[in-house]
Protein backbone atom coordinates (compact mmCIF):
# COMPACT_ATOMS: atom_id res chain seq x y z
CA UNK A 1 0.00 0.00 0.00
CA UNK A 2 1.48 3.32 -0.96
CA UNK A 3 0.09 6.78 -1.43
CA UNK A 4 3.33 8.69 -1.58
CA UNK A 5 3.50 11.80 -3.73
CA UNK A 6 5.29 10.60 -6.85
CA UNK A 7 7.70 13.49 -7.29
CA UNK A 8 10.01 12.66 -4.38
CA UNK A 9 9.95 8.85 -4.29
CA UNK A 10 11.97 8.79 -7.51
CA UNK A 11 14.11 11.91 -7.40
CA UNK A 12 15.60 13.22 -10.61
CA UNK A 13 18.91 13.52 -8.82
CA UNK A 14 20.33 9.99 -8.79
CA UNK A 15 22.53 10.82 -5.83
CA UNK A 16 19.45 10.94 -3.64
CA UNK A 17 17.88 7.77 -4.98
CA UNK A 18 19.48 5.42 -2.50
CA UNK A 19 18.78 7.75 0.39
CA UNK A 20 15.11 8.05 -0.49
CA UNK A 21 14.76 4.29 -1.01
CA UNK A 22 16.22 3.70 2.43
CA UNK A 23 13.94 6.30 4.03
CA UNK A 24 10.74 4.81 2.61
CA UNK A 25 11.75 1.15 2.76
CA UNK A 26 9.41 -1.35 4.38
CA UNK A 27 9.59 -1.54 8.15
CA UNK A 28 12.49 -3.41 9.67
CA UNK A 29 12.00 -6.12 12.25
CA UNK A 30 12.86 -3.65 14.99
CA UNK A 31 10.33 -1.14 13.74
CA UNK A 32 7.61 -3.76 13.46
CA UNK A 33 8.22 -5.19 16.92
CA UNK A 34 5.15 -3.46 18.40
CA UNK A 35 2.70 -4.86 15.84
CA UNK A 36 0.96 -7.29 18.17
CA UNK A 37 0.69 -4.69 20.92
CA UNK A 38 -0.85 -2.27 18.43
CA UNK A 39 -3.40 -4.87 17.40
CA UNK A 40 -4.30 -5.54 21.05
CA UNK A 41 -4.72 -1.81 21.56
CA UNK A 42 -7.00 -1.63 18.53
CA UNK A 43 -9.05 -4.58 19.78
CA UNK A 44 -9.41 -3.17 23.27
CA UNK A 45 -10.58 0.15 21.87
CA UNK A 46 -13.40 -1.69 20.09
CA UNK A 47 -14.60 -3.72 23.07
CA UNK A 48 -17.63 -2.59 25.05
CA UNK A 49 -16.45 -1.18 28.34
CA UNK A 50 -17.53 -2.90 31.54
CA UNK A 51 -14.67 -1.58 33.51
CA UNK A 52 -15.76 -2.03 37.10
CA UNK A 53 -16.79 -5.61 36.53
CA UNK A 54 -13.66 -6.35 34.58
CA UNK A 55 -11.44 -4.86 37.23
CA UNK A 56 -13.14 -6.73 40.01
CA UNK A 57 -13.00 -10.00 38.09
CA UNK A 58 -9.36 -9.56 37.18
CA UNK A 59 -8.51 -8.61 40.74
CA UNK A 60 -10.28 -11.68 42.07
CA UNK A 61 -8.59 -13.88 39.49
CA UNK A 62 -5.21 -12.43 40.33
CA UNK A 63 -5.85 -13.00 44.03
CA UNK A 64 -6.81 -16.61 43.37
CA UNK A 65 -3.80 -17.19 41.17
CA UNK A 66 -1.52 -15.56 43.70
CA UNK A 67 -2.94 -17.56 46.60
CA UNK A 68 -2.70 -20.82 44.72
CA UNK A 69 0.69 -19.87 43.33
CA UNK A 70 2.11 -19.11 46.76
CA UNK A 71 0.91 -22.44 48.09
CA UNK A 72 2.28 -24.32 45.11
CA UNK A 73 5.55 -22.42 45.26
CA UNK A 74 6.06 -23.20 48.95
CA UNK A 75 5.37 -26.83 48.19
CA UNK A 76 7.77 -26.70 45.26
CA UNK A 77 4.92 -28.13 43.20
CA UNK A 78 5.20 -25.75 40.27
CA UNK A 79 6.83 -26.69 36.97
CA UNK A 80 10.57 -26.20 37.30
CA UNK A 81 10.92 -22.95 35.31
CA UNK A 82 7.95 -21.42 37.10
CA UNK A 83 9.27 -22.61 40.45
CA UNK A 84 12.59 -20.94 39.66
CA UNK A 85 10.85 -17.66 38.91
CA UNK A 86 8.90 -17.97 42.15
CA UNK A 87 12.18 -18.60 43.97
CA UNK A 88 13.73 -15.48 42.47
CA UNK A 89 10.73 -13.40 43.52
CA UNK A 90 9.96 -15.02 46.84
CA UNK A 91 13.11 -16.83 47.84
CA UNK A 92 13.67 -14.45 50.73
CA UNK A 93 10.48 -15.71 52.39
CA UNK A 94 11.26 -19.35 52.00
CA UNK A 95 10.14 -20.45 48.55
CA UNK A 96 12.53 -23.17 47.40
CA UNK A 97 14.26 -23.35 44.01
CA UNK A 98 14.05 -26.59 42.10
CA UNK A 99 16.59 -25.44 39.53
CA UNK A 100 19.35 -25.20 42.09
CA UNK A 101 21.79 -28.04 41.45
CA UNK A 102 20.66 -30.92 43.61
CA UNK A 103 21.88 -34.44 44.06
CA UNK A 104 20.26 -36.77 41.60
CA UNK A 105 20.57 -40.44 40.97
CA UNK A 106 22.43 -39.74 37.79
CA UNK A 107 24.91 -37.19 39.03
CA UNK A 108 28.18 -38.19 40.61
CA UNK A 109 28.01 -37.56 44.32
CA UNK A 110 30.65 -35.29 45.80
CA UNK A 111 33.56 -37.17 47.18
CA UNK A 112 32.54 -40.45 45.64
CA UNK A 113 35.33 -42.29 43.93
CA UNK A 114 34.97 -42.01 40.21
CA UNK A 115 36.94 -42.92 37.19
CA UNK A 116 37.65 -40.14 34.77
CA UNK A 117 38.55 -40.79 31.19
CA UNK A 118 39.73 -38.27 28.68
CA UNK A 119 38.58 -38.76 25.17
CA UNK A 120 41.70 -38.58 23.02
CA UNK A 121 42.21 -35.67 20.65
CA UNK A 122 39.66 -35.74 17.90
CA UNK A 123 40.63 -37.81 14.91
CA UNK A 124 39.22 -37.02 11.51
CA UNK A 125 35.57 -38.01 11.70
CA UNK A 126 35.39 -41.75 11.23
CA UNK A 127 32.55 -43.56 9.59
CA UNK A 128 29.37 -42.96 11.53
CA UNK A 129 26.91 -45.35 13.17
CA UNK A 130 29.08 -47.80 14.94
CA UNK A 131 26.65 -46.96 17.73
CA UNK A 132 24.09 -49.44 18.98
CA UNK A 133 21.81 -46.45 19.33
CA UNK A 134 19.15 -47.60 16.92
CA UNK A 135 18.55 -51.03 18.42
CA UNK A 136 19.53 -50.34 22.01
CA UNK A 137 17.18 -50.13 24.97
CA UNK A 138 16.82 -46.74 26.63
CA UNK A 139 18.05 -47.25 30.14
CA UNK A 140 14.99 -45.91 31.96
CA UNK A 141 17.29 -44.60 34.67
CA UNK A 142 19.75 -47.49 34.50
CA UNK A 143 22.30 -45.40 32.63
CA UNK A 144 22.21 -41.63 32.85
CA UNK A 145 24.40 -38.86 31.47
CA UNK A 146 24.74 -35.18 32.34
CA UNK A 147 26.92 -32.38 30.99
CA UNK A 148 28.76 -30.02 33.31
CA UNK A 149 27.81 -27.17 30.98
CA UNK A 150 25.13 -27.10 28.32
CA UNK A 151 27.07 -24.39 26.45
CA UNK A 152 30.82 -24.08 26.01
CA UNK A 153 33.08 -21.73 24.12
CA UNK A 154 34.24 -23.17 20.81
CA UNK A 155 37.49 -25.04 21.19
CA UNK A 156 36.76 -25.76 24.84
CA UNK A 157 36.41 -29.06 26.63
CA UNK A 158 33.07 -30.71 27.34
CA UNK A 159 32.84 -32.56 30.64
CA UNK A 160 30.28 -35.35 30.84
CA UNK A 161 29.34 -37.42 33.86
CA UNK A 162 27.44 -40.68 33.75
CA UNK A 163 26.27 -43.37 36.12
CA UNK A 164 25.35 -47.01 35.58
CA UNK A 165 22.96 -48.30 38.22
CA UNK A 166 20.51 -50.89 36.90
CA UNK A 167 17.67 -51.33 39.31
CA UNK A 168 19.23 -48.67 41.52
CA UNK A 169 22.34 -50.75 42.15
CA UNK A 170 25.60 -49.18 40.92
CA UNK A 171 27.75 -51.40 38.75
CA UNK A 172 31.51 -50.96 38.97
CA UNK A 173 34.15 -52.06 36.51
CA UNK A 174 31.92 -51.92 33.45
CA UNK A 175 33.23 -50.41 30.22
CA UNK A 176 31.00 -47.54 29.10
CA UNK A 177 31.28 -46.17 25.60
CA UNK A 178 30.59 -42.51 24.70
CA UNK A 179 28.93 -41.75 21.38
CA UNK A 180 28.76 -38.36 19.72
CA UNK A 181 26.44 -36.96 17.08
CA UNK A 182 27.79 -33.71 15.62
CA UNK A 183 25.18 -31.01 14.95
CA UNK A 184 25.52 -31.18 11.19
CA UNK A 185 26.95 -34.68 10.99
CA UNK A 186 25.35 -37.77 9.52
CA UNK A 187 25.12 -40.03 12.56
CA UNK A 188 26.62 -41.30 15.79
CA UNK A 189 30.28 -42.12 16.15
CA UNK A 190 32.19 -43.52 19.10
CA UNK A 191 34.11 -40.76 20.85
CA UNK A 192 35.70 -42.63 23.76
CA UNK A 193 35.18 -45.05 26.60
CA UNK A 194 35.84 -45.48 30.31
CA UNK A 195 35.31 -47.97 33.13
CA UNK A 196 32.77 -47.25 35.83
CA UNK A 197 34.06 -46.60 39.34
CA UNK A 198 32.87 -48.03 42.64
CA UNK A 199 29.58 -46.11 42.57
CA UNK A 200 28.94 -46.83 38.91
CA UNK A 201 30.19 -43.34 38.05
CA UNK A 202 32.14 -42.38 34.99
CA UNK A 203 33.40 -38.97 33.87
CA UNK A 204 34.48 -38.27 30.32
CA UNK A 205 35.98 -35.16 28.80
CA UNK A 206 35.80 -34.24 25.15
CA UNK A 207 38.50 -31.70 24.25
CA UNK A 208 38.44 -29.09 21.51
CA UNK A 209 34.74 -29.19 20.77
CA UNK A 210 34.09 -26.85 17.84
CA UNK A 211 30.52 -27.65 16.83
CA UNK A 212 27.22 -28.45 18.50
CA UNK A 213 26.96 -32.10 19.46
CA UNK A 214 24.77 -34.61 21.25
CA UNK A 215 26.28 -37.31 23.44
CA UNK A 216 25.02 -40.54 24.92
CA UNK A 217 26.49 -43.46 26.75
CA UNK A 218 26.21 -47.12 25.88
CA UNK A 219 26.69 -49.98 28.33
CA UNK A 220 26.82 -53.70 27.53
CA UNK A 221 23.59 -55.51 26.73
CA UNK A 222 22.40 -52.52 24.68
CA UNK A 223 21.68 -50.22 27.61
CA UNK A 224 21.68 -46.57 26.48
CA UNK A 225 21.48 -43.24 28.24
CA UNK A 226 19.23 -40.47 26.97
CA UNK A 227 21.17 -38.05 24.76
CA UNK A 228 22.60 -34.81 26.11
CA UNK A 229 23.09 -31.81 23.83
CA UNK A 230 25.95 -29.33 24.13
CA UNK A 231 25.92 -26.02 22.27
CA UNK A 232 29.19 -24.50 21.13
CA UNK A 233 29.57 -20.71 21.13
CA UNK A 234 32.15 -19.40 18.65
CA UNK A 235 33.85 -16.18 19.85
CA UNK A 236 33.16 -13.25 17.55
CA UNK A 237 35.34 -10.14 17.52
CA UNK A 238 34.72 -6.68 16.09
CA UNK A 239 37.54 -4.32 15.09
CA UNK A 240 37.52 -0.72 13.89
CA UNK A 241 39.66 0.96 11.27
CA UNK A 242 39.48 4.25 9.42
CA UNK A 243 37.75 3.84 6.11
CA UNK A 244 40.28 5.71 4.02
CA UNK A 245 37.59 8.23 3.10
CA UNK A 246 36.30 11.19 5.00
CA UNK A 247 33.28 10.31 7.05
CA UNK A 248 33.31 6.52 6.97
CA UNK A 249 34.94 3.80 9.05
CA UNK A 250 35.34 0.09 8.54
CA UNK A 251 34.22 -2.47 11.10
CA UNK A 252 35.71 -5.92 10.68
CA UNK A 253 33.92 -8.90 12.23
CA UNK A 254 36.03 -12.00 12.81
CA UNK A 255 34.77 -15.38 14.01
CA UNK A 256 37.53 -18.01 13.65
CA UNK A 257 35.36 -20.92 14.76
CA UNK A 258 32.35 -19.99 12.63
CA UNK A 259 32.02 -21.25 9.10
CA UNK A 260 32.61 -19.46 5.85
CA UNK A 261 29.17 -18.51 4.63
CA UNK A 262 27.77 -17.84 8.08
CA UNK A 263 25.95 -14.54 8.42
CA UNK A 264 26.97 -11.88 10.93
CA UNK A 265 24.60 -9.06 11.82
CA UNK A 266 25.81 -5.56 12.65
CA UNK A 267 23.81 -3.76 15.33
CA UNK A 268 23.88 -0.19 16.58
CA UNK A 269 22.86 0.84 20.08
CA UNK A 270 20.34 3.61 20.43
CA UNK A 271 18.56 4.52 23.64
CA UNK A 272 19.73 1.34 25.33
CA UNK A 273 18.39 -0.90 22.57
CA UNK A 274 20.40 -2.63 19.86
CA UNK A 275 19.08 -2.14 16.33
CA UNK A 276 19.98 -4.13 13.26
CA UNK A 277 21.99 -2.14 10.72
CA UNK A 278 22.95 -4.74 8.16
CA UNK A 279 24.41 -8.15 7.64
CA UNK A 280 27.35 -9.69 5.83
CA UNK A 281 28.50 -13.22 5.01
CA UNK A 282 31.75 -14.46 6.49
CA UNK A 283 34.38 -15.15 3.87
CA UNK A 284 36.87 -17.97 3.68
CA UNK A 285 39.05 -16.05 6.13
CA UNK A 286 36.12 -15.98 8.60
CA UNK A 287 35.91 -12.21 8.32
CA UNK A 288 33.30 -9.72 7.14
CA UNK A 289 33.66 -5.97 6.71
CA UNK A 290 30.98 -3.35 7.36
CA UNK A 291 31.15 0.28 6.31
CA UNK A 292 29.59 2.75 8.75
CA UNK A 293 29.14 6.47 8.76
CA UNK A 294 31.12 8.44 11.32
CA UNK A 295 28.64 10.53 13.34
CA UNK A 296 28.91 14.26 12.89
CA UNK A 297 28.76 14.66 16.64
CA UNK A 298 28.73 12.39 19.64
CA UNK A 299 29.40 8.71 19.15
CA UNK A 300 27.86 5.51 17.88
CA UNK A 301 28.25 2.05 19.37
CA UNK A 302 28.26 -1.10 17.30
CA UNK A 303 28.45 -4.83 17.87
CA UNK A 304 28.01 -7.93 15.74
CA UNK A 305 25.82 -10.93 16.40
CA UNK A 306 26.55 -14.36 14.98
CA UNK A 307 23.15 -16.10 14.86
CA UNK A 308 22.95 -19.69 15.94
CA UNK A 309 22.97 -22.51 13.39
CA UNK A 310 22.84 -26.28 13.57
CA UNK A 311 26.64 -26.16 13.91
CA UNK A 312 27.01 -23.53 16.63
CA UNK A 313 25.09 -21.36 19.04
CA UNK A 314 24.50 -17.60 18.98
CA UNK A 315 27.40 -15.34 19.90
CA UNK A 316 27.71 -11.61 20.43
CA UNK A 317 30.87 -9.53 20.15
CA UNK A 318 31.97 -6.81 22.49
CA UNK A 319 30.94 -3.36 21.37
CA UNK A 320 33.02 -0.83 19.54
CA UNK A 321 32.55 2.91 19.73
CA UNK A 322 32.86 5.13 16.67
CA UNK A 323 33.25 8.72 17.78
CA UNK A 324 32.95 11.96 15.87
CA UNK A 325 36.46 13.09 15.17
CA UNK A 326 38.54 15.86 13.75
CA UNK A 327 41.70 14.03 12.83
CA UNK A 328 41.75 10.55 14.21
CA UNK A 329 39.61 7.57 14.99
CA UNK A 330 39.09 6.58 18.57
CA UNK A 331 37.76 3.22 19.46
CA UNK A 332 36.94 1.99 22.89
CA UNK A 333 36.46 -1.70 23.41
CA UNK A 334 34.28 -3.03 26.14
CA UNK A 335 33.33 -6.50 27.24
CA UNK A 336 30.07 -7.90 25.90
CA UNK A 337 27.09 -6.79 28.00
CA UNK B 1 -9.91 1.78 -12.30
CA UNK B 2 -8.83 1.98 -8.71
CA UNK B 3 -5.71 3.82 -7.70
CA UNK B 4 -3.38 3.37 -4.76
CA UNK B 5 -5.02 6.32 -3.09
CA UNK B 6 -8.42 4.66 -3.57
CA UNK B 7 -6.98 1.49 -2.03
CA UNK B 8 -5.68 3.47 0.92
CA UNK B 9 -9.08 5.11 1.32
CA UNK B 10 -10.78 1.71 1.31
CA UNK B 11 -8.42 0.31 3.91
CA UNK B 12 -8.93 3.38 6.05
CA UNK B 13 -12.68 3.03 5.78
CA UNK B 14 -12.58 -0.61 6.84
CA UNK B 15 -10.27 0.19 9.73
CA UNK B 16 -12.72 2.80 10.95
CA UNK B 17 -15.40 0.10 10.92
CA UNK B 18 -13.26 -2.06 13.20
CA UNK B 19 -11.60 -4.31 10.62
CA UNK B 20 -8.42 -5.56 12.30
CA UNK B 21 -6.75 -6.60 9.05
CA UNK B 22 -7.29 -3.15 7.62
CA UNK B 23 -5.92 -1.53 10.75
CA UNK B 24 -2.80 -3.68 10.55
CA UNK B 25 -2.28 -2.64 6.94
CA UNK B 26 -2.42 0.98 8.00
CA UNK B 27 -0.06 0.31 10.89
CA UNK B 28 2.38 -1.71 8.77
CA UNK B 29 2.61 1.10 6.26
CA UNK B 30 2.67 4.12 8.51
CA UNK B 31 4.27 3.03 11.78
CA UNK B 32 7.82 2.61 10.45
CA UNK B 33 7.58 6.02 8.82
CA UNK B 34 6.22 7.58 11.97
CA UNK B 35 9.17 6.17 13.92
CA UNK B 36 11.65 7.52 11.36
CA UNK B 37 10.01 10.95 11.40
CA UNK B 38 10.20 11.06 15.20
CA UNK B 39 13.87 10.04 15.10
CA UNK B 40 14.64 12.78 12.59
CA UNK B 41 13.09 15.19 15.06
CA UNK B 42 15.53 13.95 17.67
CA UNK B 43 12.87 12.35 19.84
CA UNK B 44 14.72 10.15 22.33
CA UNK B 45 11.73 7.95 23.09
CA UNK B 46 10.46 7.49 19.55
CA UNK B 47 8.93 4.08 20.27
CA UNK B 48 6.99 5.36 23.27
CA UNK B 49 5.86 8.49 21.47
CA UNK B 50 4.76 6.46 18.44
CA UNK B 51 2.73 4.17 20.69
CA UNK B 52 1.06 7.17 22.32
CA UNK B 53 0.34 8.55 18.86
CA UNK B 54 -1.40 5.37 17.75
CA UNK B 55 -3.29 5.18 21.02
CA UNK B 56 -4.78 8.62 20.41
CA UNK B 57 -5.38 7.88 16.72
CA UNK B 58 -7.22 4.64 17.48
CA UNK B 59 -9.25 6.29 20.21
CA UNK B 60 -10.35 9.11 17.90
CA UNK B 61 -10.56 7.10 14.68
CA UNK B 62 -14.34 7.00 14.80
CA UNK B 63 -14.46 10.79 14.78
CA UNK B 64 -11.90 11.18 12.01
CA UNK B 65 -13.43 12.34 8.75
CA UNK B 66 -11.25 12.38 5.67
CA UNK B 67 -9.32 10.37 3.15
CA UNK B 68 -5.87 8.90 2.91
CA UNK B 69 -3.94 12.15 2.68
CA UNK B 70 -5.84 13.70 5.54
CA UNK B 71 -5.24 10.61 7.67
CA UNK B 72 -1.50 10.77 7.07
CA UNK B 73 -1.41 14.42 7.96
CA UNK B 74 -3.59 13.81 11.03
CA UNK B 75 -1.44 10.94 12.28
CA UNK B 76 1.84 12.78 11.87
CA UNK B 77 0.39 15.90 13.44
CA UNK B 78 -0.55 13.85 16.48
CA UNK B 79 2.95 12.41 16.50
CA UNK B 80 4.50 15.86 16.34
CA UNK B 81 2.37 17.08 19.24
CA UNK B 82 3.18 13.99 21.31
CA UNK B 83 6.88 14.53 20.60
CA UNK B 84 6.65 18.13 21.76
CA UNK B 85 4.84 16.97 24.90
CA UNK B 86 7.58 14.43 25.53
CA UNK B 87 10.25 17.07 25.09
CA UNK B 88 8.58 19.35 27.58
CA UNK B 89 8.25 16.53 30.04
CA UNK B 90 11.75 15.19 29.72
CA UNK B 91 13.72 18.17 28.49
CA UNK B 92 15.66 15.98 26.15
CA UNK B 93 14.27 17.19 22.89
CA UNK B 94 17.07 18.82 21.02
CA UNK B 95 15.25 21.96 19.97
CA UNK B 96 14.69 20.65 16.50
CA UNK B 97 11.18 21.97 16.10
CA UNK B 98 12.07 25.46 15.02
CA UNK B 99 10.67 27.84 12.49
CA UNK B 100 12.49 27.83 9.20
CA UNK B 101 14.36 30.89 8.11
CA UNK B 102 12.94 31.89 4.75
CA UNK B 103 15.92 32.58 2.52
CA UNK B 104 15.59 32.36 -1.25
CA UNK B 105 18.04 29.90 -2.72
CA UNK B 106 18.78 28.83 -6.25
CA UNK B 107 17.66 25.47 -7.58
CA UNK B 108 19.79 22.54 -6.43
CA UNK B 109 22.78 22.05 -8.67
CA UNK B 110 23.33 18.71 -10.36
CA UNK B 111 25.57 16.33 -8.47
CA UNK B 112 27.51 13.33 -9.60
CA UNK B 113 25.65 10.14 -10.39
CA UNK B 114 25.70 8.09 -7.23
CA UNK B 115 23.90 4.93 -6.18
CA UNK B 116 23.43 4.36 -2.51
CA UNK B 117 22.01 0.86 -2.37
CA UNK B 118 24.12 0.02 0.66
CA UNK B 119 22.60 2.68 2.87
CA UNK B 120 20.52 1.29 5.71
CA UNK B 121 17.33 2.94 6.86
CA UNK B 122 18.81 3.91 10.20
CA UNK B 123 21.84 5.44 8.56
CA UNK B 124 19.60 7.32 6.15
CA UNK B 125 17.50 8.65 9.03
CA UNK B 126 20.69 9.73 10.81
CA UNK B 127 21.86 11.56 7.72
CA UNK B 128 18.57 13.47 7.42
CA UNK B 129 18.63 14.22 11.15
CA UNK B 130 21.99 15.90 10.58
CA UNK B 131 20.38 18.65 8.52
CA UNK B 132 19.32 21.91 10.10
CA UNK B 133 16.16 21.37 12.16
CA UNK B 134 13.79 23.10 9.74
CA UNK B 135 15.20 21.34 6.69
CA UNK B 136 15.24 17.97 8.44
CA UNK B 137 11.60 18.18 9.42
CA UNK B 138 10.44 19.29 5.99
CA UNK B 139 12.45 16.57 4.27
CA UNK B 140 11.07 14.00 6.71
CA UNK B 141 7.47 15.07 6.24
CA UNK B 142 7.74 15.23 2.46
CA UNK B 143 9.72 12.02 1.89
CA UNK B 144 9.18 9.78 4.92
CA UNK B 145 5.61 10.79 5.80
CA UNK B 146 4.69 11.26 2.15
CA UNK B 147 2.82 14.51 2.70
CA UNK B 148 2.46 17.06 -0.07
CA UNK B 149 3.75 20.60 0.19
CA UNK B 150 0.42 22.11 1.12
CA UNK B 151 -0.12 19.62 3.93
CA UNK B 152 3.37 20.20 5.32
CA UNK B 153 2.83 23.95 5.17
CA UNK B 154 -0.44 23.67 7.11
CA UNK B 155 1.11 21.33 9.63
CA UNK B 156 4.10 23.56 10.29
CA UNK B 157 2.29 26.85 9.99
CA UNK B 158 4.42 28.01 7.07
CA UNK B 159 3.79 29.13 3.56
CA UNK B 160 4.09 26.56 0.77
CA UNK B 161 6.95 28.61 -0.64
CA UNK B 162 8.88 28.39 2.60
CA UNK B 163 8.37 24.63 2.64
CA UNK B 164 9.66 24.29 -0.92
CA UNK B 165 12.72 26.35 -0.11
CA UNK B 166 13.51 24.36 3.00
CA UNK B 167 13.08 21.15 1.01
CA UNK B 168 15.40 22.30 -1.77
CA UNK B 169 18.02 23.42 0.69
CA UNK B 170 17.77 20.13 2.53
CA UNK B 171 18.03 18.01 -0.60
CA UNK B 172 20.95 20.01 -1.83
CA UNK B 173 22.74 19.55 1.47
CA UNK B 174 22.06 15.83 1.33
CA UNK B 175 23.42 15.61 -2.20
CA UNK B 176 26.62 17.26 -1.05
CA UNK B 177 27.01 15.19 2.12
CA UNK B 178 30.61 13.90 1.93
CA UNK B 179 29.72 10.81 3.98
CA UNK B 180 27.30 9.60 1.34
CA UNK B 181 29.91 10.07 -1.36
CA UNK B 182 32.55 8.33 0.71
CA UNK B 183 30.20 5.47 1.51
CA UNK B 184 29.51 4.96 -2.15
CA UNK B 185 33.20 5.03 -3.05
CA UNK B 186 34.06 2.50 -0.38
CA UNK B 187 31.28 0.11 -1.32
CA UNK B 188 32.03 0.20 -5.03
Amino acid sequence: MSADPPDLTEPRDPALGGLVRALIADGTADEMAGRQAALEMFRSSRRPRRRRFAVSMSTAAAALVLAGGFAAAYAAALPAPVQHIAYRMLGSIGVPDTQRPAPSPGAPSPGAPRLAASVPPRPPAPAATACPCQDGRPGAGNLVLAAARAQIVAGGTAVLAGRLAPGGRPEAGVRIRLFEHAGAGPGWREAGSAMTGRDGDVTLTVPHLTSNASFRLAAPRGVLSPPVAITVLPPVHLGLAAGGRAGVDLLTARAPFAQAGDVVVLQERSGGTWYRIGERVLGQDHRAVFTVLVPLSGQAEYRVVLPGTTVHGRSVSGWVRVAARSAQVRAARRAPP
Amino acid sequence: MGTEADDFDGVLSRARSGDETAFLRLWDHLHPRLLRYLRVLGCDEADDVASETWLQAVRDLGRFDGGADEFRCWLFTIGRHRAIDASRARIRFRSRLMTAAVVPVPEPSPVEDEVLDGLSTRQAVAVVAGLSPDQAEVVALRIIAGLDTAAVARMLGKSPGAVRIALHRGLRALSADPRLRALEEVEQ
